[in-house]
């Protein structure tokens, strides 16, 4: 349980949440194995989290307080955080570490409740992007309420923040939900809740001003052993798709036809 | 008999004392007035303000006395120049009566007196009709033709009232002298002759005298009011547009070269950030009085394509909006978006052609102030998804598709097959061609640089191309207002350039032509940088490349923005045209040349939406239907995309066939 202000105030602290993925819309597979080339890959921000982080600053513009970026991952990249700190986020901190690399959604949420509870133990609201951009996995912010024993609240999509309290609408299967709940509390947000603002590579310089701190595992308190993932992934592959490269001539109108004919029949004769 | 000038005749003794008395008090209203604006432009002192005037008194006195500007546009330029002539010389003309009168006649001398006097009294005449012709014609364009760009405000007729007055009162103030006091020369006062016959001949000496003295003070008071109140009206263009020129015409940087506020490699990081301006107190009193020397003209708006195009944006609006910001009394610290005075869209729909800048009469360039705010928007990073992605894919792939490095490869393989070396396979290449994401990635515009190569290798031009080492050149950064990102691809560019000792470049995109070649200056790193129609024409010329398949079609060329006005290349691609079309014929669309009309994708525009009634590409396309033309020549890739999607638009795509200069060239060949 982590130590959270009790008072009522208006002017939130918000903790936001930053995963750094590989960019998977990048992503090539080896020609043979199939694998992901991992090596080449370019880094960036999770996409929901850079919401996330949007969110929060627009929070900050509005009533106030202050925006904290945590980021945990095997090799967290510091220009990356600069990016959030020069979107608006006022501090950050950073765990590096190689066990991370395997992490799943517990092993994270561990990692970065334990970042949290020292680094910014006072917070009223830690926004997570709802998953991440490479695993898509869903977990690591309902778990880290679980952890906290805060309410939260998952795909959010528009964001209120009143007095010791917020209300969210929830995009979810059927429409949408409005929910409320009392702070502190954790809220995932998806793609549709805002545009993140790009921050001008000016403002990336100007961010070196603003505090950047890294941690380790000892400063946190966590051993290896705390971040052993519960599921063990055996294999990543990509799918192997191939084009079909039937060619169909004639007139416009049956062609039309003959196409129309190949779907139906390719999604098993429903239309 | 002598001819003689007679001053303050048919009015009591003592008038002229009594008429420098009314005078003070106007005079110094308008004193009061010049020092206000000037200090309100922020002008610390006379001698700064002088130094400036004397570095610019040669553009003075071609664009503001010379009127350069002004007469391009003719019945405007006429009636511009009939309005200044007229003033002027009846200024001059009361200067030396004034002269005359009280200096050479208080020493015992005089100026206005036999032959010389009689011309005087014709020129003054001759000149007054001028005087009122231009303001006949300024009523028939605001009042009867309504030209639609011109505004009709409140002391806009003011003036013109004023104006009128003092012009036709000057002749019924002759015209009563002559009546009542008739001289054996005043066939010279010709007109003044005309009006006396007309309707005041045979009519009582004594209420004519009376007309005559009320007149006289009333046109004299009209005059003295008109020149106080010169410096809070309209008419204050007289000075502030000389003042304009004089200031800034010398300081201002060749068209298509931005200003480089910064060097991100020389920056230091916990200096303040600033990038262009949100209030107007952020500009010097020069970019100021740039503001405060619009007239209003309208000239610029009628030229600009994102206005045509029915978007936001007018430069005109935007520069009068600055204007009467500049004078509102807390208007210098507003911030100009949160206020609402400018509409974000405005400053986006500017897709930097410089036709504005080319339009107005007077060296005002509205598309920097355009500019500057757009960096000021940009630096915050408060941008829509378009404009985040663009400047995104070029951080990270180094080009503004967000295609990554293995399409670019495909590309350069495909030239490979057709003979083109890298610069690694090539290191003694005379030239690089420089190819452009345009002309990497798209489809149609890798037709484009198929078609150059194809003649280059034909032409047996010693040339390699940079492969996959060649990005962006920072373009579109530079130009949706992200010096940061530009400047990173531009450094990152100049260095892989330099380190292979690349001299000479070829070009098929403009941005690219006009980046490498005036941008990078900036950054330490001069290139000769040949657009592909100079090349080609090069070519022909000197018999390199023969062209054996002449066409016989109809062809026309929308000279795009950064090859045409920008970088004023227009001889080469006729010529190359022409060269290749020797069987068919060349025809010139409505505008073209330095008036051409950009296409709508320029100054990054092409990567993201405004919000408009109509689009820059599809009425420059009918435009180029009405040649009746079966092929529109193009010399830029995205003149070509645009042209494509406005030809499928409108039904066009069969009839008018969309073709780049070199696809031209590479079928003749």
């Amino acid at each position: 349980m982590g130590t959270y202000r009790m008072m009522s105030r208006t002017m939130p602290d918000i903790v936001v949440c930053v995963k750094q993925t590989v960019d998977v819309y990048q992503l090539k597979p080896h020609p043979e194995t199939l694998a992901p080339q991992l090596s080449q890959a370019q880094w960036k921000n999770s996409d929901f989290d850079l919401n996330a982080v949007e969110e929060a600053v627009r929070i900050k513009e509005k009533s106030g307080g202050k925006v904290v970026v945590v980021s945990v991952g095997p090799e967290v990249k510091q220009l990356l955080v600069r990016e959030c700190l020069a979107m608006g986020a006022d501090e950050a901190y950073i765990l590096s570490d190689p066990s991370l690399a395997q992490a799943d959604g517990a092993a994270t949420a561990k990692a970065l409740a334990a970042v949290i509870k020292t680094a910014s133990p006072k917070w009223d609201i830690i926004l997570c992007g709802e998953a991440s951009l490479d695993q898509n996995a869903y977990q690591t912010g309902p778990r880290l309420a679980e952890i906290f024993n805060v309410p939260h609240v998952s795909y959010v999509n528009k964001l209120e923040v009143g007095d010791r309290v917020l209300k969210a609408w929830r995009a979810v299967e059927d429409g949408v939900e409005v929910v409320s709940c009392s702070l502190p509390a954790v809220v995932t947000v998806g793609l549709e809740i805002n545009t993140p603002r790009l921050p001008s590579l000016l403002m990336i310089r100007a961010a070196q001003k603003k505090p950047l701190k890294e941690l380790s595992l000892n400063d946190v308190g966590l051993t290896k052993d705390d971040l052993m993932p519960r599921a063990e992934t055996l294999e990543v592959k990509a799918l192997k798709t191939e084009r079909r490269r039937q060619v169909f001539e004639g007139k416009v109108e049956e062609l039309a036809e003959k196409l129309a004919e190949r779907i139906i029949a390719h999604m098993g004769g429903r239309r | 008999m002598e001819p003689i000038r007679e001053t303050y005749i048919l009015l009591p003794p003592g008038t002229d004392f009594l008429m420098y008395l009314v005078l003070v008090p106007f005079a110094l209203v308008f004193v009061f007035g010049v020092v206000y604006r000037l200090r309100r432009l922020g002008v610390r002192s006379v001698g700064e303000l002088l130094n400036s005037v004397f570095r610019g008194v040669g553009y003075m006195a071609r664009y503001g006395l010379l009127q350069r500007k002004v007469v391009s546009e003719h019945l405007a330029g006429v009636m511009h120049l009939l309005i200044y002539t007229g003033i002027i010389a009846l200024f001059i003309g009361t200067t030396l009566v004034f002269i005359d009168h009280d200096i050479l006649r208080v020493l015992g001398l005089r100026l206005l007196r036999g032959d010389f006097y009689l011309g005087f009294e014709f020129v003054l005449d001759v000149m007054g009709v001028a005087f009122l012709l231009g303001l006949a014609l300024l009523i028939y364009r605001r009042f009867i033709r309504h030209e639609p760009r011109l505004r009709n405000r409140l002391e806009y007729s003011m003036a013109l009232a004023g104006l009128l007055f003092i012009g036709l009162s000057g002749y019924v103030l002759e015209a009563i002298r002559l009546t009542v006091e008739p001289r054996p020369w005043s066939g010279y006062s010709f007109v003044g002759k005309a009006v006396s016959t007309a309707f005041f001949v045979n009519l009582p000496t004594e209420p004519l005298t009376l007309l005559y003295r009320g007149i006289w003070w009333s046109h004299a008071i009209v005059a003295f009011a008109m020149v106080a109140v010169l410096p809070y009206s309209p008419l204050g263009h007289i000075f502030s547009t000389l003042l304009n020129i004089a200031v800034n015409a010398p300081r201002q940087l060749p068209l298509g070269k931005m200003k480089t506020p910064f060097r991100i490699d020389e920056l230091d990081p916990s200096a303040d950030i600033k990038l262009g301006f949100r209030s107007l107190s952020e500009l010097g009193w020069m970019e100021k009085l740039g503001l405060d020397a619009c007239t209003d003209c309208g000239r610029c708006e009628a030229a600009c394509p994102a206005h045509a195009a029915g978007t936001p944006l007018s430069p005109r609006d935007i520069m009068q909006k600055l204007r009467r910001q500049l004078w509102r009394s807390d208007g210098l610290d507003e911030d100009v978006f949160a206020s609402g005075l400018i509409d974000e869209e405005e400053v986006w729909a500017c897709t930097t052609c410089s036709a504005c800048i080319e339009a107005c009469p007077v060296l005002i360039r509205p598309m920097d102030y355009i500019l500057e705010m757009r960096r000021a928007l940009t630096l915050e990073g408060k941008l829509d998804k378009r404009k985040t992605a663009m400047l995104t894919n070029l951080s990270r792939y180094g080009n503004p598709y967000g295609f990554d490095q293995s399409e670019k490869q495909k590309f350069f393989e495909e030239l490979a097959e057709m003979g083109v070396q890298t610069l690694e396979e090539k290191p003694d290449a005379e030239y690089v061609y420089w190819i452009g994401c345009a002309s990497i990635y798209d489809a149609r515009g890798r037709e484009i640089a198929k078609s150059v190569a194809k003649i280059l290798l034909k032409a047996g031009v010693s040339f390699a191309v940079l492969g996959v080492e060649e990005t962006c050149t920072g373009d579109p950064a530079r130009r949706i207002g992200e010096e940061g990102r530009f400047q990173e691809l531009a450094l990152q560019n100049i260095e892989t350039l330099k380190q292979k000792s690349v001299k000479k470049i070829i070009v098929n995109c403009p941005h690219c032509f006009n980046t490498l070649k005036k941008e990078y200056r900036d950054f330490g790193l001069e290139l000769e940088v040949k657009h592909h129609s100079q090349v080609i024409g090069e070519l022909l010329r000197t018999g390199r490349l023969k062209l054996t398949k002449p066409l016989s079609e109809k062809i026309t060329l929308h000279d795009s923005c950064y090859i045409g006005r920008i970088n004023d290349v227009f001889e080469e691609p006729r010529f190359v045209i022409q060269s290749a079309n020797k069987d068919g014929a060349y025809v010139e669309m409505s505008r073209s040349g330095r008036k051409s009309f950009c296409c709508g994708a320029g100054g990054s525009t092409y990567w993201y939406e405004v919000r408009r009634t109509d689009r820059e590409s599809v009425i420059r396309l009918r435009e180029a239907v009405e040649t009746g033309a079966s092929i529109l020549a193009v010399e830029c890739p995205y003149c070509m995309q645009m042209f494509a999607d406005a030809a499928r638009v409108t039904g066009v795509d069969q009839s008018l066939k969309i073709k780049d200069i070199a696809e031209i060239v590479a079928e003749s060949i």
